[in-house]
């Protein structure tokens, strides 16, 4: 799904500067969400972030102290009783009476909407609980548990399901169910908000997220839209690796140690790294991407790097129907201004060598394209918007004054381009793709193409 | 409204605790219809020759001291009448003991019933029970609520705060005013039952006490418990816990209803037994202790029993559970639920 495709529809759950105080603790701090109808939006977040917070205040489970919420078009919690009917939710753990078979528990809540009770009997056997309809909840699984709260969540034929760590504390078996049972209900059309701070889980499930820290959006957009404008790393094991890594250091690239392996940064076109070694007559044995996954990009988004230092100045554009960009309510615009169709600022390769580390330049900015990728930036153009970008937008950090998120719609260039543009530059041997996802195995001579999920491990490209 | 008020009370139906609860009522009133009945049974045997010589013993002491005895009940009346001139010790309704005191075999059934001095089941016994029951059963049904996380769920389904209070401690209330009435007709049945078995028939000491006495405390035992479980749910959303409102509960049966008000007399008419019992029996007493300096010039403390109507009491209690009742309301209104 992409940024078009989203701000052309309505939005299933929006929130604009959403606040929340626990004494003199910020726990939400101007939070600005958008939720696609339609399908798995990840809300991704490490403990404590406030994503728990945030979805009680969307319940009217405790009060906001700022900002706006809307669920289904209708804010709330003003009107939350109008929609109310068309959500169903299970916040942090599943929560029924133990005494209770798991047939009474739904016909209890099924009284209450005026429901028949042969609707419990039809979210029973959707959640594969016929068998065990008339157990007590005492006996039940941590995993049947969860799949009585999405039962009752699913009561009510909701339009928007919000579900709040679904995964926790189940058995690998226990996960499956859920995730099979989330993927399908956003297959059938539902819009499904989760939770969590998996974050392997939420790349299996999720079509779009929102990436969340310290009760601020950082990022928002789809999966393979934020993992796909990461640059990635090359791992390569070489019969001498640290003369290999004193070359690379040398030709510019930015390379660390992993054991008898070395990894290189943010590597676009690995047949630099093949020809920087090959000028020094040294071979690789193997050489595999490392493609960046939702966790990567989780922690990169997440950890190390103050929020300050996310500020970015990006171009100023109308934002899409409906959708105020994060960050803008509380944080006007103070950095320079960009048209839709301007060029970086001449500043831009200074701007952008203090931001190759960052990750909303990285995202929105081709003058954060590596130093090791001159050719990257050149294949980039300003103003080019390949698909493979749409739809990302990162949310400055609200700390910054200066910050502005954009939307990709109007940035020049994003890494993914770059990684792209790059690839097209290096010339792999017949049969080999130039797309993410792939490894070259040069010892044996032979190239091998992965599918290009954008979302794929190391394990999944090693051999 | 009406469809949450059903479902919570489906609900409380199917609560284990609560049906145990339900249980433990029915066999303690069980029990206390057999002790009834064992109490009032007529004297046979070795009961019968106990009494005939606690009759000769009290006969023969008034015979010795009876004199001496009507002598010191009215110096102690003149010395009170020096403070309060109207004072009386009815000494001279003072008279010797006969056989048919020490020989009557149960009071009548309606002095079983109404009188909290000899039994009391409808006025006393009943309302106790029953209001410990109701207590309990608010605890466990909003606490419980509030320690499962289900009112969490619940309010995923019915948002409006309001609404889903006044559902569940109308709930309360309504099991509150059945456990009442059961209680009531057990308190009834139970009098009934021992003098009919002892072969007494159902003749009452007073005139109209089924019309005039029976039937306003029957009702309003009903009503009471209906107070009792609102009041209850009121308060359970505001501690929000099972354990701490039975600890609470607890507490002040022994703080404050048996050890404080022994010791500050002046709080008497404060005590919920008190204010329950005037609007059951219609009325009670309470002691008050009254000091002064005395005609002689002496400092003096006499207690008097001050009287506190039906009126009073139903006042009273409808205050303290209109508190009880707003507290929890604000304070849910506002509270995070987790």
């Amino acid at each position: 799904m992409t940024l078009d495709s989203i701000s052309r529809r309505s939005f299933a759950i929006e929130t604009r500067g959403l606040k929340k105080m626990y004494g003199k603790r910020v726990a939400v701090d101007g939070l600005d969400m958008n939720v696609p109808l339609g399908g798995v939006h990840g809300f991704l977040g490490p403990n404590g972030s406030g994503k728990t917070t945030t979805i009680r205040m969307l319940l009217g489970l405790t009060t906001c102290d700022g900002g706006e919420m809307n669920l289904l078009g209708k804010p709330v919690p003003k009107q939350l009783t109008q929609v109310i009917r068309h959500v169903g939710a299970v916040v942090e753990q599943p929560k029924f009476f133990a005494g209770f078979t798991a047939r009474f528990s739904l016909e209890l809540q099924a009284d209450v909407m005026g429901l028949p009770h042969n609707k419990v009997d039809e979210v029973l056997e959707q959640t594969g609980l016929t068998d065990w309809a008339d157990d007590k909840y005492r006996t039940f699984s941590l995993g049947m548990k969860q799949r009585l709260a999405i039962a009752a969540a699913l009561l009510k034929d909701p339009e928007l399901l919000i579900f709040d760590e679904p995964t926790n504390g189940l058995d690998p078996g226990g996960i499956y169910e859920v995730r099979e049972a989330i993927r399908d209900l956003g297959r059938a059309g539902r819009t499904v908000l989760i939770s969590s701070h998996l974050l392997a889980e939420v790349e299996q499930m999720a079509d779009t997220v929102t990436i969340i820290a310290k009760g601020r959006t950082l990022a928002e957009g789809s999966v393979n839209e934020i993992t796909g404008n990461r640059s990635s790393d090359l791992e390569i094991a070489i019969r001498d690796p640290a003369t290999a890594r004193l070359v690379l250091t040398h030709a510019g690239f930015d390379v660390r140690s992993e054991g008898r392996l070395i990894v290189v940064h943010g590597v676009a076109d690995p047949a630099n790294v093949g020809r920087a070694l090959a000028a020094r007559n040294m071979y690789v044995d193997h050489m595999v991407r490392r493609n960046p996954d939702l966790e990567s990009v989780f922690l990169d988004l997440t950890d190390g790097i103050g929020i300050g230092e996310m500020a970015i100045d990006v171009p100023d554009a109308p934002p899409p129907p409906g959708a105020k960009r994060a960050g803008e309510a509380d944080h006007p615009r103070s950095g320079p201004s960009l048209g839709p169709n301007d060029t970086a600022p001449a500043d831009s390769e200074a701007a952008a060598e203090s931001a190759a580390g960052s990750r909303s330049a990285t995202v929105l900015a081709p003058a954060a394209a590596p130093r090791s990728n001159p050719a990257a930036a050149q294949a980039a153009p300003s103003g080019s918007r390949p698909g493979g970008t749409e739809g990302t937008r990162a949310a400055a950090a609200s700390s910054a004054p200066s910050a502005r998120p954009s939307t990709a719609q109007v940035a020049p260039a994003s890494p993914s381009t770059v990684i792209e543009a790059s690839a097209r530059g290096w010339v792999p041997p017949p049969g080999h793709s130039a797309s993410s996802g792939h490894s070259v195995d040069a010892a044996a001579g032979s190239h091998r193409a992965y599918p290009d999920s954008g979302l794929r491990s190391i394990e999944d490209g090693g051999e | 409204m009406v469809r949450l008020f059903k479902a919570e009370l489906k609900r409380m139906w199917h609560r284990d605790a609560i049906r145990w609860l339900s249980l433990a009522l029915v066999a303690a009133l069980v029990v206390l219809t057999v002790v009834l009945m064992w109490s009032a049974r007529p004297l046979s045997g070795d009961r019968l020759i106990q009494a005939e010589q606690n009759y000769e013993m009290a006969a023969e002491d008034w015979e010795l001291n009876g004199p001496s005895y009507l002598e010191q009940c009215r110096e102690a009346e003149a010395l009170m009448q020096k403070t309060n001139p109207e004072y009386t010790n009815n000494c001279d309704l003072m008279e010797g003991p006969t056989r048919e005191q020490f020989l009557q075999s149960s009071p009548s059934v309606d002095v079983m019933m109404a009188s909290p001095t000899q039994g009391g089941t409808l006025t006393m016994m009943g309302p106790l029970i029953s209001g410990t029951i109701i207590i309990l059963i608010a605890a466990m049904a909003i606490g419980g609520e509030f320690g499962s996380g289900f009112l969490t769920t619940w309010l995923t389904f019915e948002p409006r705060r309001t609404l889903v209070y006044v559902s569940k401690i109308l709930a309360v209330g309504a099991v509150g005013a059945v456990i009442a009435f059961v209680t009531s007709l057990f308190m009834t049945l139970a009098p009934i039952l021992a003098v009919t078995a002892n072969g007494q028939g159902l003749a009452t000491s007073s005139t109209n006490f089924w019309g005039s006495a029976w039937l306003p405390a029957f009702l309003l035992s009903i009503v009471l418990g209906f107070i009792t479980g609102v009041a209850s749910a009121g308060l359970a959303f505001v501690l929000r816990n099972t354990a701490l409102m039975i600890g609470i509960l607890v507490g002040y049966i022994v703080l404050i209803e048996a050890i404080l008000s022994q010791a500050i007399t002046a709080i008497a008419n404060l005590l919920l037994t008190k204010n329950a019992m005037a609007i059951l029996s219609g009325w009670t007493q309470y002691p008050v202790e009254q000091c002064g300096t005395n005609d002689a010039g002496e400092w003096a403390c006499q207690t008097v029993y001050n009287t506190m109507g039906r009126g009073q009491g139903l006042l009273y209690t409808l205050i303290v559970t209109a508190l009880c009742v707003v507290a929890g309301w604000a304070l849910f209104q506002r509270r995070e639920i987790k």
